[in-house]
C-alpha cells in the first residue's frame, strides 16, 4: 500500500477533504488519510451552518465580508446540500443587545446577505414573531431575523473527498497516521496503519496537517508544534423539526446558543469550553445538557417537552491564546509552513489550524497555494466549480418516485442527499425496499453507498446516507442494516451481529445523557426488538 | 465597534421618519420563503408536536386500521415538515383520513399519538384541501 505522491493530506474532516480537493484538482497527485470516516470529527460535531459571521461585525466587518464572500461559493458550488435556515432573534427584556441594536446590527449584516445569496432581514413585533413561533415566551418584546445557510457537513466532506478521487486522489479512511518520516529536517512522508490493519509508508514531497483538533500531536511527531487552545463543545438533537424556523437565546453566562432545523431534526447548541483531555474521548456531561435547555427555555419555554434523541460532541481547533473567555476567541484560522518557521520546524510540513466550517474552502485555498509555493507549483484554484451531485438541475422528488417506483419521501431525501447523482444512487443494487422507516433509506442506497461512497460499517452508513438517524436510533433498521451491508462487504453472520453491537455501544454515551420518558420507552421496545421477543 | 455606534445613530434618525421599516412584517417572510416551504405552524399544531414525538414507532397503529402508512405518520413524514408539499401525495389521506380508521389507530396507540389531529395537520402543510 506503499506510494509516492506530491502531496499527504493528514485528516479527512471539512478542511483536509478541501485541501485534497483544491490539490487534485490543481494537478498534484494526493494521498488524503483519515483515521476514522469522513467528517466524523470537529466537522461532524459542528453547527451544521455555512454562515456568514454576522459577530465579527463588532469589530472587523472586512471579516464578515470576506465570510459573506467564500460562503456564497461553498453554497454554489454545493446547492443540492444546502437549505436556507431564517433564525428568529427574539430579543428579552433587559437582553444584552435591545430590538434597535439588534436591528442596526441586521441593517449591516444585510449589505453582505447578497454575497451569499441571503435575504435582508424583518424586524418583527412580538405578536409577529409569535405568528411564525407561536410558543415564544410571553416576554418576548419582538425580534428580527436573519438569513443562513444550513449544510450536511458529514456530506458536505465526503463530497469534496469524492471530487479529489475524481480528479486523481488517493483517499483512505479508517487510516490512522502513525508517524511522520523524518530526515535531515525534511518530512518526506508519514507511517500509517490503514483499515485492514497493516502497515505501510507514504512518501510526499509536503505533507498537510489538517487534523484539526489533533494537529499537535501530528505536528509533534515531525519535531513542529502547533500551540491550539481547544474548546468542546456538545449540541443536543431533537427528534423532529421543532419549528421551520430557527431561535436564537442566550445562556446564563451571555453566550449566544442556537437551534436550528436542519432536515428532519432540530439541533439545540452549542457549548464552548477549554478542553486539554484526548479529544476522541470528548464526553456529553448531564450538566452542560442542563446549561443549554436552561438558556434555552428562556425563550421557548417547552424546550423540555421535546424529545432528543443524541447528542454530538466535538474539539473545536481553536487557535491558542491566553486570557480571553472561550467564547471571546476568534474563529481565525492560520497556515503556518513549519519550514519557513524561526523556531526551525521541519522543511515539508504545513499545517491548518483554526476557522470554522464556513470558511473551510477559503482556508483550503490558503493551504493549497502554500504547498504550491513550497513544491514550485503554478497553478489556480478551481474549488468554486460544482461538487459532484450538483453538476446540472437535479430531478424532482415526483420524477424520482415515477421512475424507480419508491415513495416520494424517499426520493425527497436522496435528493437532499445525491443531487443529480441519485438515480445512479437508487437504482444500481435493483430493490427498493425501504431499509430505514424513519429516514425513508432504502436498501439500494446503502448498497450504492457501500459501493462508491467508501461505506465499511454502520457508523459510516449514519454519516453518509443518515441510517439510524431517526427517533428509534437504529431499533428498527440496524439488524437488516448489518445484514445488507454484510452480505455486501463479505461479512460473517458473527461480524453482522457484531457490527450492530459495535454501533450501539459507541452510540450509546451519546444517547444517553438526553434520553427523556418517549426516548426510554423507545429504547425498552427496541430491546424487545432485538431480543427478538416482539416483531419490527 | 465605533462603526456599529454610528450605524445605530443612522437607524434611530431613519426611525423617527418610518414608523415600520421597509423589510417588516411576516407576510413579507412568508412570502420569501415560500419556495422553500418554510411556513409557521398554527397554535394548535405546535402544541401536537409534544405528543406526536411520543411516537416510539411500534405499528400497533398500523394493525388496528390494516394501513402500511400510518405507522409512519409520526416517526417518518411529520417530521421534516419542509418536506410535506413535495411528498404529501405519498399518504393519501383522502382515503386513510376516514375518521373512523384513525381514531381505531389512535386508540391502539400505547403512547397516545392522536392520529386524527396528526393526519390534519400534514394535509394542511402539505397543502392539501
Amino acid at each position: 500500500m506503499s506510494g509516492t505522491y506530491d502531496v499527504i493530506v493528514i485528516g479527512g474532516g471539512i478542511t483536509g477533504a478541501g485541501v485534497a480537493r483544491d490539490l487534485a484538482r490543481r494537478g498534484l497527485s494526493v494521498l488524503i488519510l483519515e483515521k476514522d470516516d469522513w467528517g466524523g470529527g470537529t466537522s461532524g460535531g459542528s453547527s451544521w451552518m455555512i454562515h456568514g459571521g454576522p459577530r465579527y461585525l463588532e469589530f472587523d466587518w472586512r471579516t464578515t465580508q470576506r465570510s459573506c464572500e467564500d460562503a456564497g461559493k461553498i453554497v454554489t458550488a454545493a446547492r443540492h446540500l444546502v437549505h436556507r435556515v431564517v433564525f428568529l432573534l427574539p430579543i428579552l427584556p433587559g437582553a444584552k443587545h435591545g430590538l434597535e441594536q439588534m436591528e442596526t446590527a441586521m441593517e449591516v449584516y444585510d449589505r453582505y446577505q447578497p454575497l451569499k445569496h441571503s435575504n435582508a432581514h424583518a424586524r418583527l413585533s412580538a405578536a409577529q414573531a409569535r405568528e411564525l413561533e407561536p410558543a415564544l415566551a410571553p416576554e418576548v418584546v419582538g425580534a428580527v431575523t436573519m438569513e443562513e445557510w444550513g449544510v450536511d457537513p458529514h456530506r458536505l466532506t465526503w463530497v469534496n473527498v469524492l471530487d479529489a478521487i475524481e480528479h486523481g486522489a488517493r483517499a483512505l479512511n479508517h487510516s490512522r497516521v502513525e508517524g511522520l518520516l523524518v530526515d535531515g529536517g525534511t518530512v518526506h512522508g508519514v507511517r500509517y496503519r490503514a483499515a485492514d490493519g497493516s502497515r505501510a509508508e507514504a512518501r510526499a514531497r509536503a505533507v498537510v496537517n489538517a487534523a484539526g483538533p489533533w494537529s499537535a500531536q501530528i505536528a509533534a511527531m515531525g519535531r513542529a508544534e502547533v500551540k491550539l487552545r481547544p474548546a468542546k463543545g456538545i449540541h443536543i438533537i431533537y427528534d423532529r423539526r421543532i419549528s421551520n424556523f430557527a431561535i436564537e437565546s442566550e445562556a446564563i453566562d451571555g453566550r449566544s446558543l442556537l437551534c436550528v432545523p436542519h432536515g428532519a431534526f432540530t439541533l439545540l447548541g452549542t457549548t464552548d469550553d477549554d478542553f486539554q483531555g484526548d479529544p476522541d474521548e470528548a464526553e456529553v456531561s448531564e450538566e452542560e445538557v442542563d446549561y443549554l435547555l436552561q438558556g434555552f427555555a428562556r425563550v421557548l419555554p417547552d424546550i423540555r417537552a421535546f424529545r432528543p434523541v443524541r447528542s454530538t460532541v466535538a474539539v473545536r481547533p481553536t487557535l491558542h491564546r491566553w486570557r480571553p473567555y472561550e467564547d471571546d476567541l476568534s474563529r481565525a484560522y492560520r497556515v503556518i509552513d513549519h519550514g519557513e518557521n524561526t523556531s526551525g520546524g521541519p522543511v515539508g510540513l504545513i499545517s491548518i489550524v483554526g476557522g470554522k466550517l464556513s470558511m473551510y474552502r477559503q482556508m483550503a485555498e490558503e493551504t493549497s497555494d502554500a504547498v504550491c509555493r513550497q513544491l514550485g507549483i503554478q497553478s489556480a484554484c478551481t474549488t468554486v466549480e460544482p461538487l459532484p451531485g450538483n453538476e446540472s438541475e437535479a430531478p424532482t422528488p415526483a420524477a424520482i418516485a415515477d421512475r424507480l417506483g419508491i415513495s416520494l419521501l424517499s426520493g425527497a431525501r436522496a435528493l437532499s442527499r445525491h443531487g443529480t447523482r441519485v438515480e445512479a444512487a437508487l437504482t444500481g443494487a435493483g430493490t427498493s425496499r425501504v431499509l430505514c422507516r424513519c429516514e425513508a433509506l432504502t436498501e439500494a442506497e446503502l448498497i450504492y453507498c457501500a459501493r462508491n461512497e467508501m461505506v465499511t460499517g454502520l457508523d459510516d452508513a449514519f454519516r453518509r446516507c443518515g441510517l439510524a438517524s431517526g427517533p428509534c436510533a437504529g431499533g428498527g433498521c440496524l439488524s437488516r442494516a448489518a445484514q445488507v451491508l454484510g452480505m455486501e462487504l463479505g461479512w460473517s453472520q458473527g461480524q453482522r451481529i457484531e457490527a450492530v453491537e459495535d454501533f450501539l455501544r459507541r452510540a450509546w454515551p451519546k444517547r444517553q445523557p438526553v434520553l427523556g420518558p418517549a426516548g426510554w420507552a423507545q429504547e425498552e421496545l427496541d430491546y424487545a426488538r432485538r431480543q427478538n421477543l416482539v416483531r419490527s | 465597534m465605533a462603526r456599529l455606534a454610528m450605524a445605530l445613530v443612522g437607524h434611530q434618525l431613519r426611525r423617527m421618519f418610518r414608523s415600520a421599516g421597509r423589510h417588516s412584517g411576516t407576510r413579507n417572510i412568508v412570502e420569501s420563503y415560500r419556495a422553500d416551504h418554510l411556513s409557521p405552524l398554527t397554535v394548535s399544531e405546535r402544541s401536537l408536536l409534544h405528543s406526536i414525538s411520543r411516537c416510539i414507532g411500534c405499528g400497533l397503529c398500523g394493525l388496528a386500521i390494516s394501513d402500511g402508512k400510518a405507522p409512519e405518520l409520526g416517526q417518518a413524514y411529520s417530521r421534516p415538515l419542509h418536506l410535506l408539499p413535495s411528498v404529501i401525495h405519498d399518504l393519501d389521506l383522502g382515503e386513510m383520513g376516514e375518521a373512523m380508521d384513525l381514531a381505531a389507530g389512535g386508540s391502539a396507540c400505547p403512547v397516545g399519538v392522536p392520529l386524527i389531529e396528526l393526519a390534519a395537520m400534514l394535509q394542511r402543510l402539505g397543502g392539501r384541501p
